[in-house]
C-alpha cells in the first residue's frame, strides 16, 4: 500500500466518520423533535408567558400593563420587599459570578491563553443591544420591548455556548458563559431594582402631596430622599462585606500597603456612612409614622377634594384614577418605605443570623463558638424585631389570599406528619411482623391512591356531608357525639371541641379555633389516600436495606424499638426525606380533591391556594392577578424545597 | 417484592428467644393491619353500596340497599302499550306514589319516566340496584364521558410513549449539538407546578382554537373538523396534545436506556442496524418494565385530570368522565346514588388494569416514587 493511497483512505475514512456523526445527529433531532416542540410550547413558554401575563391587566381581546401592581394587590407592601430581596440576590449571583471571571482571568493569564476576539465581540454586541432594548423597554414601560431585551440577552448567552463549544473545559468557554452570567445578574438586579423604585414613586406622589397639605405643620421627608437613603445604606453594607473579606488577603502584602492603608480608612468611612444613615431612617421612620397617624383619620371626601385641587382633575376622571384613595389608605402609603425597608432588613438579619450560627459550630474554641451563639441569637432577636412590622407590610394585600395560604400550610401540617408516620408504621408491620396475606394487604393500601380522585372525593363529599346518617355522623355517634357539618362547616376543629367539652357557649381566642372542620376533612380524606402510598415507598425502603443489620441488632439483644430507631429509621432517612418533599409540595399543588369536596357553606376555609387561584382565573376571570399570584406559590414552594434541601444535610444517611 | 421478605430462619430464630411476646406483637400486628385495610376499603364499599340504593335510601341511613340487584318483568307489547289507568302494571313498588297525571301515561312511559325502572327492547322491564347504572350510563351521560375519557387516554398513552421512547433515547444513546442544554430545560420543567402554567397555556389553547377555526373556515371543514374533533376547544387536540410529552417519562427512560450495555449496540450495528432499528428491536423490548411504568402513569393521571379539561371543554359533550362526575357532582347533588354509579364507572378501568398489573404499578411507584 503506497502513502497516498494510504492517506487517502484516511481522508475517506474520516469524511465517512463526518457524515455518520452528521447522519446521527440528524436523526437523533428528529427523534427529539416532537417530545422538545410540545414541552417548549406547554412546558417552557407557558413560564415566560405567565409571568408576562401577571404583569398585565389581561383580558380576552387587550391587555394593558400594570407592572408589579397585582403583585402588590395579592401581598400588599410584602410584595416590594420580596422584591428588592430579589434584587439582592440576583447582584449576589453577580458577585460570584465575577469572582470566577477574575480567577478564570488570573488563569489565562498564568497559562498565556489569548481570547478569541471574534466570537467575544459577536456576543458582546449581541448583550449590548440586549441590554438597549431592556433598557429602552424599560423606560417606555412597554414589556415587548423588555421581552426582546431579555430574548437577545440569551441569544448572547447562546452565542458563547455556540463558540465555546469547542473548547469544553478550556477557561475562555468559561469565562465566556460566567461573563454573560455577570452581566445578566447585573441587569436584572438593577433593572428589577429601578422598576420597583419607580413603581413606589409612581403610586406615593400623590398620596404625599395630599399628606403635606393635610397636614401642614408636620414634617414630612421627600420619599426620594429617604430612599436614597436605603439605598445608600445598602451600598455603604455591601462594601463594607466586601471590603471585610478582602482585608485579610491584603494584609500580607507589604508591596500594596498603601492600599491596605487606604482600605482600612474606606472602611471606617462606610461605617460612618452606615450610622448615619441608620439616624437619619430612623428619624425619618419616625416622621412618616406622626404623618400618616395624622391623615389617617380623614374620610374619602377630604382626601378628594384636596387631590382634585392638586391634581386640577374633574371629578369623574380623579375617581376613575384615585377613587381608592382614603386617609387610611394615604397613611398606608405614607408607611409603605418605613415598612419596606424594615421588613426587608430583618428578613436579611435572620439569615444573617442564621449563616452566624452555622458558622459557630466550625467556630475552634469555646469562647468562640459561644461568642458566635451569642451574636447570631442578638441578630436574631434584632431581625425578628424588624419583621414585626411584617402584619402591617400585609395588611394592604389580599387577605383571602394570605388566608389561603394559612389554609395550605395548616393542610401541609395536618397531613404530612400524619400520612408519614402511618406510613412508616404500616410499612414496618408489612416488612417485619406480617408474613400471610402481605401482598393481599399492599393491593388494598394501595387502592385509595389508584383510585380516580374525583371518584374518591365524591364518596368522601357524601361520607362527610351534614347528613344526620352520613357515615361520618354515625361514626361520632358511636361515641356519642352530636352530629357535625363536616365539609360545610367553617368553625375551626378546637372551638368544636371546646363547645363539645365546656358546653355551647365556650369561646376560643381566634388564634386557638384551628383549621376549619372542613380542611380537617379534606386533611381526613388526603391521610386516607396517602398513608397507604407512603407505606408502599417505604416498603421498598425497607427492603433495600440489608437484612443482616436488622439480623444482628436482634442477636446482640436489641428489641424491636431500639432496632427501629437505631438501624431502621437512619436508613430510611433518604425515603422519608423524599416523602416529606413529596409530601409538602405535594400539599401545596394540592388541587383536583380540594375543588370537589369544597362547599359554598364552609365559606372558603378549605380553599388552598392553588384551589383559591383557580377560581380567580376560572370564575373571576382575573387571569393575571390568578398568575401573579400562582408565581408567587411557585416562589413558596421553591424556597420550601431548598429549605428542606438545607435541613436535611447531615441529617439524611445516604447508604 | 416476595423476595425481600425476611427469611424463615430468622423468624425462628426470633420467636425462639422471646416466643410469647413475639406471637402477642404479631397478633396486634395483624389486627392492626386488618383495620387500616377495612379503613382503606369502606369508602369503596360505600361508594358501591350507594350506587345500588334508592334514592330515598341514599338519605335514609340505611346500610345496605333492601332492593335486589336486578328484577325483570315482561310483557306484551299491548300491556306495555296501556295506561296506568287500566291497571297497574306488577314491577310499580307499593311505596311509588302514583299521582293523577301518570295514569293516563302508558306502561313503557311511565317507566321511562320513574328513575327507578329501565325499558329494554320493547316488552322487558328492569327494576334493582343495576337501574343506576343504566341511568348513570345513559340518562346522566356517563356512558358519553367514558367514551370520551377512553379515547383521550388511548391517544395520550400511546403519544406520550412514543415521543418519551424516542427522545429518551436520543439524550441517552446518541450524540447531537446542544443534547445536554436541551435536557437541563427538559428537567427544569419538572419543578413547575402546574398552578402557574394552567393560565397561559389556556390562553395559547384559545389562540390556537381560533386560528384553527378560521383556517377550517377558509376551506370549508368546518363541520368536518367539529365531528372528528380536530380542535383545540371541544376537540381532542386541546385534551390530548399538551400531554404528549412528558418531562418525568423521557427522565425515567434515559435513566434504563443508559444502562444498556453498548456491546449490544455494537452487535447491532455489525448486523446491519442502525439507531432505529436498534431502538425498536432491541432496546424497546429489553425495557419492557420502564415503558410499562410510563404506560400506566400516563394512564392514571390522564384519567384522573381534572383542571385541564375543565377549562377545553365548553360543552357537555365533551367533558371526560373525571370532569363528568364533577360536573353531576356541581349541578345535581341530591341524586347520590346516579353519582356513584358514575364513580364507579369511573373508577372500574382503574380498578382492572390495577389488579392486572399490581406488581409493575407498586414496583414502577416505589422505583420511581411520582405518579406522573
Amino acid at each position: 500500500m503506497t502513502t497516498a493511497s494510504r492517506a487517502q483512505l484516511d481522508r475517506e475514512l474520516a469524511q465517512g466518520k463526518r457524515r455518520r456523526k452528521r447522519q446521527e445527529a440528524i436523526l437523533a433531532l428528529l427523534f427529539v423533535a416532537p417530545a422538545t416542540i410540545i414541552t417548549f410550547m406547554f412546558g417552557i413558554w407557558p413560564v415566560i408567558f405567565g409571568f408576562f401575563v401577571s404583569l398585565h391587566q389581561w383580558r380576552a381581546r387587550s391587555h394593558s400593563f400594570l407592572g408589579l401592581d397585582q403583585y402588590v394587590r395579592a401581598l400588599g407592601n410584602v410584595a416590594y420587599v420580596l422584591a428588592f430581596l430579589l434584587c439582592i440576590l440576583f447582584l449576589y449571583g453577580a458577585y460570584n459570578a465575577v469572582r470566577k471571571i477574575v480567577a478564570e482571568l488570573d488563569d489565562l493569564g498564568a497559562h498565556g491563553v489569548a481570547v478569541p476576539v471574534v466570537p467575544f465581540a459577536a456576543a458582546a454586541l449581541v448583550l449590548a443591544v440586549g441590554t438597549i432594548a431592556f433598557a429602552v423597554g424599560f423606560a417606555a414601560q412597554t414589556s415587548d420591548v423588555l421581552l426582546i431585551g431579555l430574548v437577545l440577552l440569551a441569544a448572547g448567552a447562546l452565542i458563547y455556548r455556540w463558540a465555546f463549544r469547542r473548547e469544553g473545559g478550556h477557561p475562555v468557554g468559561r469565562l465566556g458563559v460566567d461573563l454573560w452570567q455577570a452581566w445578566l445578574f447585573v441587569i436584572l438586579g438593577v433593572g428589577l431594582f429601578l422598576f420597583t423604585l419607580a413603581e413606589i414613586t409612581g403610586d406615593s406622589s400623590l398620596p404625599f402631596q395630599i399628606a403635606r397639605k393635610l397636614a401642614p405643620t408636620l414634617y414630612l421627608p421627600a420619599l426620594e430622599e429617604q430612599m436614597a437613603a436605603a439605598a445608600l445604606l445598602g451600598l455603604a453594607l455591601a462594601g463594607i462585606w466586601g471590603l471585610r473579606r478582602m482585608l485579610p488577603r491584603l494584609a500580607d502584602d507589604y508591596a500594596r500597603e498603601t492600599l491596605h492603608t487606604v482600605l482600612r480608612v474606606a472602611l471606617v468611612a462606610l461605617w460612618i456612612v452606615v450610622g448615619v444613615t441608620v439616624i437619619y431612617l430612623i428619624s425619618a421612620f419616625q416622621f412618616d409614622q406622626a404623618a400618616a397617624s395624622a391623615v389617617g383619620g380623614y374620610g374619602r371626601s377630604d382626601v378628594e377634594a384636596i387631590g382634585q385641587e392638586i391634581t386640577g382633575l374633574e371629578r369623574s376622571d380623579y375617581r376613575s384614577l384615585y377613587g381608592n384613595l382614603s386617609g387610611p389608605a394615604l397613611a398606608n402609603t405614607l408607611l409603605m418605605w418605613p415598612q419596606i425597608i424594615s421588613v426587608a432588613a430583618g428578613a436579611l438579619l435572620m439569615f444573617v443570623a442564621y449563616r452566624v450560627w452555622r458558622g459557630a459550630s466550625q467556630r475552634e474554641t469555646g469562647l468562640g463558638t459561644s461568642g458566635f451563639v451569642m451574636l447570631a441569637i442578638l441578630l436574631a432577636v434584632g431581625g425578628w424585631l424588624f419583621i414585626g412590622e411584617l402584619p402591617q407590610a400585609m395588611a394592604s394585600g389580599d387577605s383571602e389570599y394570605y388566608g389561603s395560604l394559612l389554609i395550605t400550610t395548616a393542610y401541609a401540617l395536618g397531613t404530612v406528619p400524619v400520612q408519614l408516620f402511618l406510613g412508616i408504621f404500616l410499612a414496618y408491620l408489612m416488612f417485619y411482623e406480617i408474613s400471610i396475606g402481605k401482598s393481599l394487604y399492599r393491593v388494598i393500601y394501595f387502592m385509595p391512591y389508584v383510585a380516580p380522585t374525583v371518584a374518591t372525593a365524591t364518596v368522601f363529599w357524601i361520607m362527610f356531608s351534614s347528613r344526620e346518617y352520613s357515615l361520618a355522623n354515625r361514626a361520632l355517634a358511636l361515641f356519642g357525639i352530636p352530629a357535625q357539618n363536616w365539609l360545610l362547616e367553617s368553625k375551626g376543629v378546637f372551638q368544636i371541641i371546646a363547645e363539645l367539652v365546656a358546653g355551647s357557649g365556650t369561646q376560643l381566642p381566634s388564634f386557638l379555633v384551628g383549621p376549619s372542620l372542613a380542611l380537617v376533612s379534606v386533611i381526613l380524606y388526603s391521610i386516607w389516600v396517602f398513608a397507604g402510598y407512603n407505606a408502599v415507598i417505604f416498603l421498598a425502603g425497607l427492603g433495600a436495606i440489608p437484612g443482616e443489620l436488622f439480623e444482628a441488632a436482634k442477636v446482640d439483644g436489641a428489641g424491636r424499638w431500639a432496632a427501629f430507631r437505631k438501624i431502621i429509621f437512619p436508613l430510611l432517612s433518604p425515603t422519608t426525606f423524599f416523602l416529606t418533599i413529596l409530601g409538602i409540595t405535594g400539599t401545596f399543588r394540592a388541587f383536583t380533591h380540594v375543588y370537589v369536596m369544597r362547599q359554598a357553606a364552609a365559606r372558603g376555609t378549605a380553599d388552598t391556594a392553588s384551589v383559591y387561584i383557580f377560581v380567580q382565573f376560572w370564575q373571576f376571570n382575573q387571569w393575571g392577578y390568578a398568575s401573579a399570584m400562582a408565581f408567587v406559590l411557585f416562589g413558596i414552594i421553591l424556597i420550601l424545597t431548598l429549605v428542606q434541601n438545607e435541613a436535611s444535610k447531615g441529617r439524611v444517611f445516604y447508604g | 417484592m416476595a423476595d425481600l421478605a425476611p427469611t424463615p430462619k430468622v423468624a425462628t430464630a426470633g420467636e425462639a428467644r422471646r416466643p410469647v411476646q413475639t406471637d402477642l406483637f404479631r397478633v396486634v400486628a395483624y389486627v392492626i393491619m386488618t383495620f387500616g385495610a377495612l379503613v382503606s376499603i369502606v369508602p369503596f364499599l360505600w361508594m358501591i353500596s350507594v350506587s345500588v340504593m334508592t334514592l330515598g335510601e341514599t338519605a335514609s341511613g340505611q346500610f345496605i340497599t333492601s332492593q335486589p340487584l336486578i328484577e325483570t318483568f315482561n310483557y306484551t307489547p299491548e300491556e306495555m302499550n296501556a295506561t296506568l289507568r287500566e291497571g297497574i302494571p306488577s314491577f310499580v313498588k307499593p311505596t311509588d306514589t302514583i299521582r293523577e297525571q301518570d295514569l293516563n301515561m302508558t306502561v313503557a312511559e311511565y317507566a321511562e319516566d320513574r328513575d327507578s325502572y329501565w325499558v329494554v327492547g320493547e316488552t322487558t322491564v328492569l327494576r334493582g340496584g343495576v337501574v343506576n347504572y343504566l341511568r348513570a350510563w345513559d340518562k346522566a351521560n356517563f356512558g358519553r364521558y367514558f367514551f370520551n375519557s377512553v379515547v383521550m387516554t388511548a391517544l395520550q398513552v400511546i403519544g406520550q410513549t412514543l415521543f418519551s421512547i424516542l427522545a429518551a433515547y436520543a439524550f441517552a444513546r446518541m450524540t447531537f449539538p446542544g443534547r445536554d442544554l436541551l435536557f437541563g430545560m427538559f428537567l427544569m420543567t419538572l419543578f413547575i407546578p402546574s398552578t402557574i402554567i394552567l393560565i397561559p397555556n389556556y390562553l395559547t389553547v384559545v389562540g390556537l382554537n381560533e386560528t384553527f377555526n378560521n383556517f377550517y373556515a377558509s376551506v370549508g371543514l368546518t363541520e368536518l373538523a367539529k365531528t372528528l374533533g380536530l380542535r383545540w376547544i371541544d376537540g381532542w387536540f386541546g385534551l390530548v396534545v399538551p400531554f404528549l410529552a412528558s418531562t418525568f417519562g423521557i427522565f425515567l427512560l434515559r435513566q434504563f436506556f443508559r444502562q444498556i450495555p453498548d456491546e449490544l449496540y455494537d452487535a447491532a450495528q455489525i448486523d446491519g442496524a442502525g439507531h432505529t432499528r436498534f431502538l425498536f428491536q432491541v432496546v424497546v423490548p429489553i425495557s419492557r418494565a420502564s415503558i410499562v411504568t410510563i404506560v400506566l402513569f400516563t394512564f392514571l393521571s390522564a384519567w384522573n385530570a381534572l383542571d385541564w379539561p375543565i377549562l377545553v371543554t365548553q360543552s357537555a359533550d365533551w367533558r371526560p368522565i373525571s370532569y363528568g362526575l364533577y360536573a353531576f357532582q356541581q349541578d345535581n347533588n341530591v341524586e347520590l346514588h346516579l353519582m356513584q354509579a358514575g364513580a364507579v364507572i369511573a373508577l372500574l378501568p382503574v380498578l382492572v388494569v390495577y389488579f392486572f398489573t399490581q406488581k409493575q404499578f407498586t414496583e414502577g411507584i416505589a422505583t420511581t416514587g411520582l405518579k406522573g
